[in-house]
C-alpha cells in the first residue's frame, strides 16, 4: 500500500512558493545574464539551433527535481499493514453423549433418518467450522470430550478446529463393552477439570479467555456418575465455568437399533428417558441455559443461540509498519525499486551535466 | 570616472594619437583635405613659368600689362565629428570596445586637425543629442573634445543617425569636413546623409567587432541586444548557426557599403582591435589622389 505521512502532507505547501518563482523566472527574463551584443537584429532571421530551442530542458529538469525532493519530502510510504488483534476468546468444552441411546434413530439428517449421535457430530462441527446460520468460531479454543459410562477427553483445549473436527468423526457409540451408560456427572466434573487446569496445560495465553463454558449434550439420564451431576455443576459453577445443557431426541418411544444374540441388528422401540429436571437444574446452578432439541433445525438453532451468547470479543489494533521510500530501497509488484530518493538526484546530475556540456550558455 | 583617471586617460590619449596624427598622418590629412575651399588672396604681375590659365584677363586689360590671380588655400577648415555614442558602441571583443576605438580616431583626427589650424567641432549622439561642442581651434579645445568622448555618460540607449544629421546641418551652417562615425545599426539615414553632402563634406565612418560578422564557439549563448535589450539564445556549437549569423550580418553590411558606394559617399571601415592608422593613411591617400584629379 503506497501512502504519504498524513502529518507531513503540509511539507506540500514548499510547492507554493515555485509558482511565485517560475513567475519571476519568466517575467523578469529581461534581468537574466546575458552578453550584451551590439546588435542581435541578424536572429530575426538566423536559425537559433535545436540546443536554444530546447534550452527549456534545464529548468523543467531543476523544477522536476525540486517537486520530487518536495514529494519525497512529504515522504512515500508503503505500509505493511499489521494487524494485532487481542482476541478474547472463549474456552468452550465439548461434551457430547455416546451412551447407547445416541444410537436411537428419531432424528433426521439431510432428509436421511440417522441416529441421535450423528446429527449431534455434524451440527457440533458446524458449530465450530462454520456451516448454514451457524458462523462458526474463531479465537476460542475448543475442546472435545465424550462420554459413556467413562467420560474421556478425545480432544484437548484447541484452536485447531480441523483436527477437532476430525475428532469428533471419530467419536463411535460406545459399546457395551466400552460401557454404554450414560455418567453426565463425571463428564462435567471432567469438562470442568479440564477448563480449569488449562493454564497450566497450555502454553496459550490464558488472559484472553474470557469465559469458559461447557456445551453439555446429552439424550438421557444420568445413570453411571460417581459425581453426582448437580454436584459436578455447583463444582463448574464455583470455578466460575458455565454450562449450556441441550436436551436431544424425542421422549417417548423412540426407534432403536438393536442387537440380538445372533449379532442381528433390529430396529426396536426403545423408551427415551431425558432427564430434563437434572439438566436443568445443571443450567441454573451455572448460570448457563438448558435447551431442547427435538429435531436437527432445532438443535443447530440451539447451537447458534449459544454461539450468539458466547461472542468473542476482539479487540483489534492496527499497526503499520512503514517503509520509507524516499532513504529504503523496495520491491514494489516484484519491481526492485532503489531509495526513491535517487531519482531526484539523478535528475540534478542529468541537468548540471547537460548544463555543463551541451547546454552550457555563455554567460 | 574619478577625474585623474580621466586626466590620465586623456593624457595617454594626447600621446598616443598627437604622435600618430604629427608623424603619420599631418601630410596625408592636409593633402587629403585641402583644395577644397579655395581662396582669392592677390593679383600681381605675370612672371614667366605661371600658368598662362591663372591670368586675370580684367586686370591685364586695364594695366595693360599681364596680370594673374594668386589665390592660396583656404586653411580656415572645419572639421565636425559627429559620434555616435549609443549602447552598441560599448561592444567589444578585441581588446578593445567599439567606443574606445572611436575614442582614439576621433582624437587622432582632432589632433590632425589642430596639426593643421583646423576648427573641430564634436556632435555625440544617440536617439537623442547628446552633447554639442562647437568647434574651435587650439590644443586646449581638442582636450576637452577628447574628454568630453572619454568622459561622456550617454543618456539615450539607440541609434537615431537621421535625427543627429538633421540637428548638424541646422547648427552647422558654414561648410565643413564631417566625420560620421558610427556603426550604422539604424534606418532611414540614408535620405539625411544625401541632404547633408550637398553641402558638406561627408565621411563615414563604419566601426564593426569581427564578432558582429562570427560568432565564437562556446556553446549556448545568451545575447541581449545592447541598444533593444532584446534577449536572444544561439546555439553557437551549431555550425549551421554561426554560418547563418555570418551570411546575415555580412548581407547586412553589404548593403550599407552598397548603398553608399553607389551614391560616392567616402567609407572607412574600422575593426575593434585593429590598428586603424594603416587604414586610415589608406583611406587619406586615396581621398587625395581623387582631389588631384
Amino acid at each position: 500500500m503506497l501512502s504519504f505521512h498524513p502529518d507531513m502532507l503540509w511539507w506540500l505547501l514548499l510547492l507554493i512558493p515555485m509558482i511565485p518563482l517560475a513567475w519571476w523566472r519568466f517575467a523578469r527574463r529581461s534581468a537574466r545574464p546575458a552578453v550584451p551584443w551590439s546588435t542581435t537584429a541578424a536572429a530575426r532571421t538566423v536559425p537559433h539551433g535545436w540546443a536554444a530551442r530546447t534550452r527549456w530542458v534545464l529548468p523543467g529538469l531543476r523544477t522536476l527535481a525540486i517537486v520530487m525532493l518536495v514529494i519525497l519530502m512529504v515522504g512515500p510510504i508503503k505500509g505493511d499493514e499489521q494487524t494485532s488483534k487481542s482476541v478474547e476468546g472463549v474456552a468452550i468444552e465439548l461434551v457430547i453423549d455416546r451412551s447407547g441411546s445416541m444410537q436411537a434413530l428419531d432424528l433426521t439428517l439431510n432428509g436421511r433418518q440417522v441416529d441421535r449421535l450423528e446429527v449431534v457430530k455434524a451440527v457440533a462441527a458446524d458449530f465450530v467450522l462454520g456451516e448454514a446460520e451457524l458462523p462458526g468460531r474463531e479465537h476460542d479454543l475448543i475442546g472435545l470430550i465424550t462420554f459413556g459410562t467413562y467420560a474421556d477427553s478425545i480432544c484437548p483445549m484447541t484452536l485447531d478446529y480441523t483436527t477437532l473436527a476430525e475428532a469428533l468423526v471419530q467419536v463411535r457409540p460406545a459399546t457395551e463393552a466400552e460401557g454404554a451408560n450414560t455418567a453426565i456427572g463425571d463428564a462435567l466434573a471432567l469438562a470442568a477439570s479440564r477448563l480449569n487446569d488449562l493454564e497450566d496445560r497450555t502454553d496459550l495465553n490464558t488472559d484472553d479467555i474470557r469465559s469458559r463454558i461447557v456445551i453439555l449434550l446429552t439424550d438421557g439420564a444420568d445413570t453411571a456418575s460417581e459425581i453426582d451431576p448437580v454436584a459436578a455443576a455447583d463444582m463448574a459453577a464455583a470455578l466460575g465455568i458455565k454450562v449450556y445443557t441441550i436436551g436431544v431426541g424425542r421422549q417417548g418411544l423412540v426407534p432403536m437399533p438393536m442387537k440380538d444374540a445372533f449379532g442381528r441388528t433390529h430396529i426396536q422401540q426403545v423408551r427415551s428417558d431425558l432427564d430434563e429436571t437434572t439438566l436443568q437444574a445443571i443450567a441454573e446452578a451455572t448460570g448457563g441455559r438448558f435447551f431442547r432439541a427435538q429435531n436437527t433445525k432445532s438443535l443447530a438453532a440451539i447451537y447458534a443461540e449459544i454461539d450468539a451468547l458466547e461472542k468473542t470479543e476482539v479487540a483489534e489494533e492496527r499497526f503499520f509498519h512503514y517503509t520509507d521510500l524516499a532513504v529504503t530501497p523496495v520491491t514494489l509488484g516484484g519491481v526492485h525499486l532503489p531509495p526513491l530518493l535517487i531519482f531526484p538526484m539523478l535528475v540534478l546530475l542529468l541537468e548540471i551535466v547537460l548544463a555543463t556540456t551541451r547546454y552550457r550558455t555563455i554567460p | 570616472m574619478i577625474p585623474t583617471e580621466l586626466l590620465k586617460k586623456i593624457r595617454r590619449i594626447e600621446i598616443a594619437t598627437s604622435r600618430l596624427a604629427s608623424e603619420l598622418l599631418a601630410g596625408q590629412y592636409h593633402s587629403a583635405f585641402k583644395g577644397r575651399g579655395i581662396e582669392f588672396e592677390e593679383v600681381r604681375p605675370y612672371q614667366p613659368g605661371d600658368d598662362v590659365r591663372a591670368i586675370d584677363w580684367n586686370v591685364t586689360a586695364r594695366a595693360g600689362d599681364p596680370y594673374i590671380k594668386q589665390f592660396r588655400e583656404e586653411r580656415e577648415l572645419t572639421v565636425m565629428l559627429i559620434v555616435d555614442m549609443s549602447g552598441s558602441q560599448g561592444f567589444g571583443t578585441n581588446e578593445q570596445t567599439k567606443r574606445e576605438l572611436i575614442t582614439e580616431l576621433c582624437a587622432t583626427l582632432a589632433f590632425s586637425a589642430i596639426r593643421n589650424n583646423d576648427k573641430v567641432g564634436l556632435l555625440a549622439f544617440t536617439d537623442r543629442i547628446e552633447k554639442f561642442v562647437p568647434p574651435r581651434k587650439g590644443t586646449q579645445h581638442v582636450l576637452r573634445v577628447i574628454r568630453e568622448l572619454l568622459a561622456h555618460e550617454p543618456t539615450g540607449n539607440g541609434t537615431d543617425i537621421a535625427g543627429a544629421l538633421e540637428y548638424f546641418r541646422h547648427v552647422q551652417r558654414r561648410r565643413c569636413t564631417a566625420f560620421l562615425v558610427s556603426d550604422f545599426q539604424d534606418d532611414g539615414w540614408e535620405q539625411a546623409i544625401r541632404v547633408v553632402r550637398r553641402k558638406h563634406d561627408l565621411v563615414a565612418i563604419d566601426v564593426g567587432d569581427r564578432r558582429e560578422f562570427e560568432l565564437p564557439e562556446v556553446g549556448l549563448l545568451e545575447m541581449r541586444d545592447a541598444e533593444s535589450g532584446e534577449l536572444v539564445l544561439l546555439d553557437t556549437t551549431s555550425r549551421a548557426v554561426r554560418d547563418a549569423w555570418t551570411t546575415q550580418a555580412t548581407a547586412d553590411s553589404e548593403r550599407r557599403l552598397g548603398w553608399m558606394r553607389r551614391h560616392r559617399i567616402d567609407r572607412l571601415p574600422l575593426q575593434t582591435g585593429e590598428s586603424f592608422v594603416e587604414t586610415l593613411s589608406a583611406f587619406f591617400r586615396r581621398r587625395e589622389a581623387r582631389m588631384e584629379h
